[in-house]
Protein backbone atom coordinates (compact mmCIF):
# COMPACT_ATOMS: atom_id res chain seq x y z
CA UNK A 1 0.00 0.00 0.00
CA UNK A 2 1.30 3.30 -1.16
CA UNK A 3 0.45 6.25 1.99
CA UNK A 4 2.31 9.71 1.65
CA UNK A 5 3.51 10.42 4.92
CA UNK A 6 5.23 13.73 6.21
CA UNK A 7 5.34 14.35 2.10
CA UNK A 8 7.10 11.70 1.22
CA UNK A 9 5.42 8.50 0.09
CA UNK A 10 5.67 5.38 2.27
CA UNK A 11 5.30 2.19 1.38
CA UNK A 12 3.49 0.55 3.90
CA UNK A 13 4.36 -3.06 4.68
CA UNK A 14 3.39 -2.86 8.34
CA UNK A 15 -0.08 -3.33 7.47
CA UNK A 16 0.29 -7.12 6.56
CA UNK A 17 2.89 -8.84 7.76
CA UNK A 18 3.12 -11.19 4.52
CA UNK A 19 3.90 -8.20 2.86
CA UNK A 20 6.89 -7.59 4.85
CA UNK A 21 8.57 -11.07 4.62
CA UNK A 22 7.74 -10.39 0.82
CA UNK A 23 10.21 -7.68 0.69
CA UNK A 24 12.57 -9.08 3.44
CA UNK A 25 12.79 -12.26 1.32
CA UNK A 26 13.07 -10.39 -2.23
CA UNK A 27 15.69 -8.27 -0.89
CA UNK A 28 17.71 -11.39 0.88
CA UNK A 29 17.31 -12.78 -2.40
CA UNK A 30 18.92 -9.93 -4.57
CA UNK A 31 22.10 -10.60 -2.11
CA UNK A 32 22.47 -14.17 -3.13
CA UNK A 33 21.46 -13.81 -6.48
CA UNK A 34 23.42 -10.80 -7.54
CA UNK A 35 27.04 -10.87 -6.89
CA UNK A 36 30.13 -9.78 -8.55
CA UNK A 37 31.15 -12.26 -10.40
CA UNK A 38 34.73 -13.59 -8.71
CA UNK A 39 33.02 -12.63 -5.39
CA UNK A 40 31.22 -13.27 -2.65
CA UNK A 41 27.78 -11.72 -1.62
CA UNK A 42 27.62 -7.53 -1.08
CA UNK A 43 27.91 -6.58 2.27
CA UNK A 44 25.48 -3.95 3.66
CA UNK A 45 27.82 -1.43 4.22
CA UNK A 46 29.13 -2.01 0.71
CA UNK A 47 25.13 -1.08 -0.21
CA UNK A 48 24.88 1.65 1.76
CA UNK A 49 27.94 3.10 0.43
CA UNK A 50 27.03 3.02 -3.01
CA UNK A 51 23.94 4.21 -2.59
CA UNK A 52 25.61 7.49 -0.71
CA UNK A 53 28.47 7.71 -3.24
CA UNK A 54 25.82 7.51 -6.12
CA UNK A 55 23.60 10.69 -4.55
CA UNK A 56 20.88 8.15 -3.50
CA UNK A 57 18.84 8.42 -0.13
CA UNK A 58 21.10 7.86 3.01
CA UNK A 59 20.45 4.35 4.48
CA UNK A 60 22.77 2.89 6.71
CA UNK A 61 23.80 -0.47 6.59
CA UNK A 62 22.11 -1.51 9.56
CA UNK A 63 18.40 -0.41 8.19
CA UNK A 64 19.36 -2.41 5.08
CA UNK A 65 19.96 -5.27 7.30
CA UNK A 66 16.75 -4.38 9.19
CA UNK A 67 14.79 -4.84 5.80
CA UNK A 68 16.64 -8.28 5.44
CA UNK A 69 15.32 -9.55 8.00
CA UNK A 70 12.06 -8.28 8.12
CA UNK A 71 13.03 -6.03 11.45
CA UNK A 72 12.04 -3.07 9.46
CA UNK A 73 9.35 -2.75 7.22
CA UNK A 74 8.52 1.17 6.62
CA UNK A 75 11.05 1.82 3.46
CA UNK A 76 10.36 4.82 1.53
CA UNK A 77 9.80 4.74 -2.05
CA UNK A 78 13.27 6.38 -2.56
CA UNK A 79 14.67 3.81 -0.69
CA UNK A 80 12.86 1.10 -2.38
CA UNK A 81 13.86 2.21 -5.71
CA UNK A 82 17.63 3.05 -4.30
CA UNK A 83 17.73 -0.71 -3.34
CA UNK A 84 16.53 -1.88 -6.67
CA UNK A 85 18.93 0.36 -8.66
CA UNK A 86 21.61 -1.42 -7.15
CA UNK A 87 20.77 -5.04 -7.64
CA UNK A 88 19.82 -3.52 -10.98
CA UNK A 89 16.00 -4.90 -10.96
CA UNK A 90 13.08 -2.83 -12.06
CA UNK A 91 11.70 -1.18 -8.78
CA UNK A 92 8.24 -2.93 -9.43
CA UNK A 93 10.53 -6.08 -8.38
CA UNK A 94 9.21 -5.14 -4.43
CA UNK A 95 5.56 -4.28 -5.15
CA UNK A 96 4.28 -5.84 -8.39
CA UNK A 97 3.78 -9.93 -8.13
CA UNK A 98 3.62 -10.71 -12.00
CA UNK A 99 6.65 -8.51 -12.22
CA UNK A 100 8.71 -10.19 -9.79
CA UNK A 101 7.65 -14.05 -11.49
CA UNK A 102 9.44 -12.94 -14.16
CA UNK A 103 12.58 -11.27 -13.13
CA UNK A 104 13.10 -14.26 -10.42
CA UNK A 105 12.97 -16.26 -13.60
CA UNK A 106 15.69 -14.10 -14.93
CA UNK A 107 17.81 -13.78 -11.91
CA UNK A 108 17.61 -18.02 -11.89
CA UNK A 109 19.00 -17.88 -14.71
CA UNK A 110 21.76 -15.82 -14.24
CA UNK A 111 22.51 -17.53 -11.59
CA UNK A 112 22.43 -21.32 -12.71
CA UNK A 113 25.01 -18.98 -15.73
CA UNK A 114 27.71 -18.36 -13.01
CA UNK A 115 30.89 -19.78 -13.26
CA UNK A 116 29.71 -22.07 -15.71
CA UNK A 117 31.95 -22.12 -19.01
CA UNK A 118 28.94 -20.99 -20.97
CA UNK A 119 29.56 -18.11 -24.08
CA UNK A 120 26.51 -17.70 -25.62
CA UNK A 121 23.06 -19.09 -25.67
CA UNK A 122 21.12 -18.97 -29.10
CA UNK A 123 17.61 -19.74 -28.89
CA UNK A 124 14.40 -19.29 -31.67
CA UNK A 125 12.18 -17.57 -29.30
CA UNK A 126 11.69 -14.24 -28.08
CA UNK A 127 10.17 -12.47 -25.24
CA UNK A 128 10.22 -15.71 -23.08
CA UNK A 129 7.40 -16.35 -20.31
CA UNK A 130 8.86 -17.86 -16.88
CA UNK A 131 8.27 -20.79 -18.03
CA UNK A 132 10.35 -20.95 -20.74
CA UNK A 133 12.92 -18.96 -18.78
CA UNK A 134 13.10 -21.97 -16.24
CA UNK A 135 13.17 -24.52 -19.19
CA UNK A 136 16.47 -22.71 -19.97
CA UNK A 137 17.32 -22.56 -16.30
CA UNK A 138 17.17 -26.00 -15.89
CA UNK A 139 19.17 -26.44 -19.76
CA UNK A 140 22.08 -24.61 -17.80
CA UNK A 141 21.78 -26.69 -14.67
CA UNK A 142 22.70 -29.92 -17.02
CA UNK A 143 25.34 -27.69 -18.28
CA UNK A 144 26.58 -27.03 -15.11
CA UNK A 145 26.29 -31.21 -14.14
CA UNK A 146 28.06 -31.31 -17.37
CA UNK A 147 31.18 -29.20 -16.12
CA UNK A 148 31.00 -30.82 -12.58
CA UNK A 149 29.58 -27.56 -10.78
CA UNK A 150 27.43 -27.91 -7.58
CA UNK A 151 24.00 -27.06 -7.91
CA UNK A 152 23.53 -23.48 -8.01
CA UNK A 153 20.23 -23.35 -6.61
CA UNK A 154 21.66 -24.96 -3.41
CA UNK A 155 23.02 -21.48 -1.85
CA UNK A 156 26.48 -19.85 -2.83
CA UNK B 1 16.58 -7.80 -40.44
CA UNK B 2 16.89 -4.67 -42.29
CA UNK B 3 20.83 -4.72 -42.43
CA UNK B 4 20.84 -7.47 -45.49
CA UNK B 5 18.08 -7.55 -48.18
CA UNK B 6 16.82 -11.30 -47.95
CA UNK B 7 17.55 -12.06 -51.83
CA UNK B 8 21.08 -11.54 -50.68
CA UNK B 9 21.39 -12.75 -47.67
CA UNK B 10 19.64 -15.98 -49.21
CA UNK B 11 22.37 -15.66 -52.02
CA UNK B 12 25.18 -15.93 -49.91
CA UNK B 13 23.58 -18.81 -47.51
CA UNK B 14 23.23 -20.79 -50.44
CA UNK B 15 26.85 -20.71 -51.49
CA UNK B 16 27.91 -21.50 -48.16
CA UNK B 17 25.38 -24.93 -48.72
CA UNK B 18 26.96 -25.30 -51.72
CA UNK B 19 30.19 -25.69 -50.14
CA UNK B 20 29.25 -27.75 -47.21
CA UNK B 21 30.03 -31.57 -47.81
CA UNK B 22 27.04 -33.26 -46.83
CA UNK B 23 27.17 -36.78 -46.07
CA UNK B 24 25.70 -39.48 -47.49
CA UNK B 25 23.43 -41.28 -47.04
CA UNK B 26 22.66 -37.72 -45.58
CA UNK B 27 22.17 -37.76 -41.38
CA UNK B 28 21.79 -35.01 -39.11
CA UNK B 29 24.49 -36.64 -36.69
CA UNK B 30 26.81 -37.48 -39.61
CA UNK B 31 27.16 -33.67 -40.73
CA UNK B 32 27.24 -32.76 -36.98
CA UNK B 33 30.78 -34.52 -37.02
CA UNK B 34 31.50 -33.25 -40.07
CA UNK B 35 31.17 -29.84 -38.89
CA UNK B 36 32.73 -30.76 -35.43
CA UNK B 37 35.57 -31.93 -37.04
CA UNK B 38 36.22 -28.79 -38.98
CA UNK B 39 35.47 -26.44 -35.95
CA UNK B 40 37.94 -29.08 -34.03
CA UNK B 41 35.20 -28.43 -31.68
CA UNK B 42 32.98 -31.31 -30.09
CA UNK B 43 29.30 -31.26 -30.68
CA UNK B 44 26.53 -32.89 -28.63
CA UNK B 45 23.57 -33.23 -29.35
CA UNK B 46 21.46 -32.83 -26.04
CA UNK B 47 17.75 -33.94 -26.29
CA UNK B 48 15.29 -32.20 -24.04
CA UNK B 49 12.35 -33.99 -22.17
CA UNK B 50 9.77 -31.55 -22.18
CA UNK B 51 7.28 -29.28 -24.69
CA UNK B 52 8.09 -25.81 -24.16
CA UNK B 53 7.70 -22.66 -25.88
CA UNK B 54 11.57 -23.55 -26.32
CA UNK B 55 12.37 -25.97 -29.07
CA UNK B 56 16.08 -25.60 -29.82
CA UNK B 57 19.34 -24.02 -28.24
CA UNK B 58 22.62 -23.76 -29.33
CA UNK B 59 25.15 -23.21 -26.11
CA UNK B 60 28.62 -22.29 -26.59
CA UNK B 61 30.57 -23.43 -23.94
CA UNK B 62 34.53 -22.41 -23.96
CA UNK B 63 35.49 -26.07 -25.46
CA UNK B 64 32.28 -27.58 -26.55
CA UNK B 65 28.27 -26.74 -28.88
CA UNK B 66 25.57 -28.20 -27.16
CA UNK B 67 22.68 -28.49 -29.20
CA UNK B 68 19.82 -29.05 -27.17
CA UNK B 69 16.35 -30.21 -29.55
CA UNK B 70 12.81 -30.85 -28.48
CA UNK B 71 12.45 -34.57 -28.47
CA UNK B 72 8.40 -34.73 -28.33
CA UNK B 73 7.95 -33.98 -31.99
CA UNK B 74 8.41 -35.36 -35.41
CA UNK B 75 11.64 -36.70 -36.39
CA UNK B 76 11.44 -33.97 -39.52
CA UNK B 77 11.17 -31.26 -37.05
CA UNK B 78 14.07 -32.61 -34.64
CA UNK B 79 15.99 -32.77 -37.66
CA UNK B 80 15.13 -28.81 -38.00
CA UNK B 81 15.35 -27.71 -35.31
CA UNK B 82 19.12 -29.33 -34.81
CA UNK B 83 20.01 -27.77 -38.18
CA UNK B 84 18.95 -24.60 -36.99
CA UNK B 85 21.53 -24.59 -34.37
CA UNK B 86 24.22 -26.28 -36.06
CA UNK B 87 23.74 -23.21 -38.45
CA UNK B 88 24.23 -20.85 -35.93
CA UNK B 89 27.83 -22.59 -35.82
CA UNK B 90 28.09 -22.67 -39.90
CA UNK B 91 27.37 -19.01 -39.97
CA UNK B 92 29.88 -18.54 -37.39
CA UNK B 93 27.40 -16.74 -35.00
CA UNK B 94 30.61 -16.75 -32.11
CA UNK B 95 32.53 -14.09 -32.49
CA UNK B 96 35.49 -14.56 -30.10
CA UNK B 97 35.79 -10.40 -29.98
CA UNK B 98 35.28 -7.84 -27.47
CA UNK B 99 31.18 -8.79 -25.95
CA UNK B 100 28.68 -6.35 -27.39
CA UNK B 101 27.07 -4.09 -24.32
CA UNK B 102 23.51 -6.01 -24.53
CA UNK B 103 23.72 -8.48 -25.84
CA UNK B 104 21.97 -10.75 -23.23
CA UNK B 105 19.52 -8.33 -23.34
CA UNK B 106 17.86 -10.64 -25.44
CA UNK B 107 17.16 -13.25 -22.88
CA UNK B 108 17.31 -11.09 -19.39
CA UNK B 109 15.38 -7.98 -20.83
CA UNK B 110 14.31 -6.57 -16.84
CA UNK B 111 17.64 -6.57 -15.63
CA UNK B 112 20.18 -3.99 -15.62
CA UNK B 113 23.13 -5.29 -18.35
CA UNK B 114 25.38 -3.62 -16.43
CA UNK B 115 24.60 -5.57 -13.51
CA UNK B 116 24.65 -8.76 -16.09
CA UNK B 117 27.66 -7.94 -16.83
CA UNK B 118 29.42 -7.52 -13.63
CA UNK B 119 27.98 -11.01 -12.71
CA UNK B 120 28.74 -12.71 -16.30
CA UNK B 121 30.80 -10.70 -18.79
CA UNK B 122 29.42 -12.66 -21.40
CA UNK B 123 26.94 -12.32 -24.29
CA UNK B 124 24.04 -13.68 -25.96
CA UNK B 125 21.95 -13.15 -29.65
CA UNK B 126 20.00 -10.85 -31.74
CA UNK B 127 17.30 -11.54 -33.89
CA UNK B 128 19.51 -11.19 -37.50
CA UNK B 129 21.48 -14.14 -36.16
CA UNK B 130 18.32 -16.17 -35.78
CA UNK B 131 17.17 -15.53 -38.91
CA UNK B 132 20.08 -16.38 -41.00
CA UNK B 133 20.23 -19.35 -38.77
CA UNK B 134 16.38 -20.73 -39.75
CA UNK B 135 17.38 -19.67 -43.71
CA UNK B 136 20.30 -21.45 -43.43
CA UNK B 137 18.66 -24.66 -42.12
CA UNK B 138 16.15 -24.80 -44.71
CA UNK B 139 18.26 -24.37 -47.28
CA UNK B 140 20.60 -27.41 -45.96
CA UNK B 141 17.23 -29.69 -46.12
CA UNK B 142 16.50 -28.45 -49.71
CA UNK B 143 20.17 -29.64 -50.40
CA UNK B 144 20.03 -32.96 -48.90
CA UNK B 145 16.81 -34.13 -50.47
CA UNK B 146 18.18 -32.87 -53.81
CA UNK B 147 20.84 -34.92 -53.39
CA UNK B 148 19.31 -37.89 -52.29
CA UNK B 149 15.77 -37.86 -53.91
CA UNK B 150 14.81 -41.03 -53.05
CA UNK B 151 16.53 -41.73 -50.02
CA UNK B 152 14.38 -39.34 -48.20
CA UNK B 153 11.50 -41.69 -46.99
CA UNK B 154 14.05 -44.43 -46.33
CA UNK B 155 15.98 -41.82 -44.50
CA UNK B 156 12.72 -40.79 -42.12
CA UNK B 157 12.74 -44.02 -40.51
CA UNK B 158 16.33 -44.23 -40.47
CA UNK B 159 16.59 -40.74 -38.49
CA UNK B 160 13.92 -41.46 -36.33
CA UNK B 161 16.70 -44.71 -35.08
CA UNK B 162 19.25 -42.18 -35.25
CA UNK B 163 17.26 -39.64 -33.18
CA UNK B 164 16.56 -42.72 -30.93
CA UNK B 165 20.12 -43.53 -30.78
CA UNK B 166 21.12 -39.78 -29.58
CA UNK B 167 18.20 -40.27 -27.10
CA UNK B 168 20.10 -43.09 -25.81
CA UNK B 169 22.92 -41.11 -25.40
CA UNK B 170 22.04 -39.34 -22.65
CA UNK B 171 20.63 -42.07 -20.57
CA UNK B 172 23.82 -43.74 -20.78
CA UNK B 173 26.45 -41.14 -18.97
CA UNK B 174 25.58 -38.45 -21.54
CA UNK B 175 25.96 -38.22 -25.21
CA UNK B 176 28.88 -39.25 -26.82
CA UNK B 177 31.30 -36.72 -28.46
CA UNK B 178 31.80 -36.43 -31.89
CA UNK B 179 35.25 -36.10 -32.90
Amino acid sequence: MLLYYGGEEVWMFNGSTEAARTLATKLDHLFHTVRPRDGGEYSHEEVAAALRDSGGPTISATYIWQLRKGLRDNPTKRHLEALAGFFGVPPAYFFDQAAAERIDAELELLNALRDTSVRQIALRASGLSPKSLNAITEMVERVRELEGLPDATKGA
Amino acid sequence: MSAVPFRRLRRSLKSKVDALPLPTPFSIQALCELVAAERRRPIRLMPMARGVEVCGLWVALDETDLIFYEQTTTSHHQQHIILHELSHLLCNHYHSGAPEPDQWRYLLPDLDQGMVRRVLGRTAYTEIEEQEAELLASLIQQRARRLAPLQVAAETNALTGRIKTLLDWSGSGGPERPS
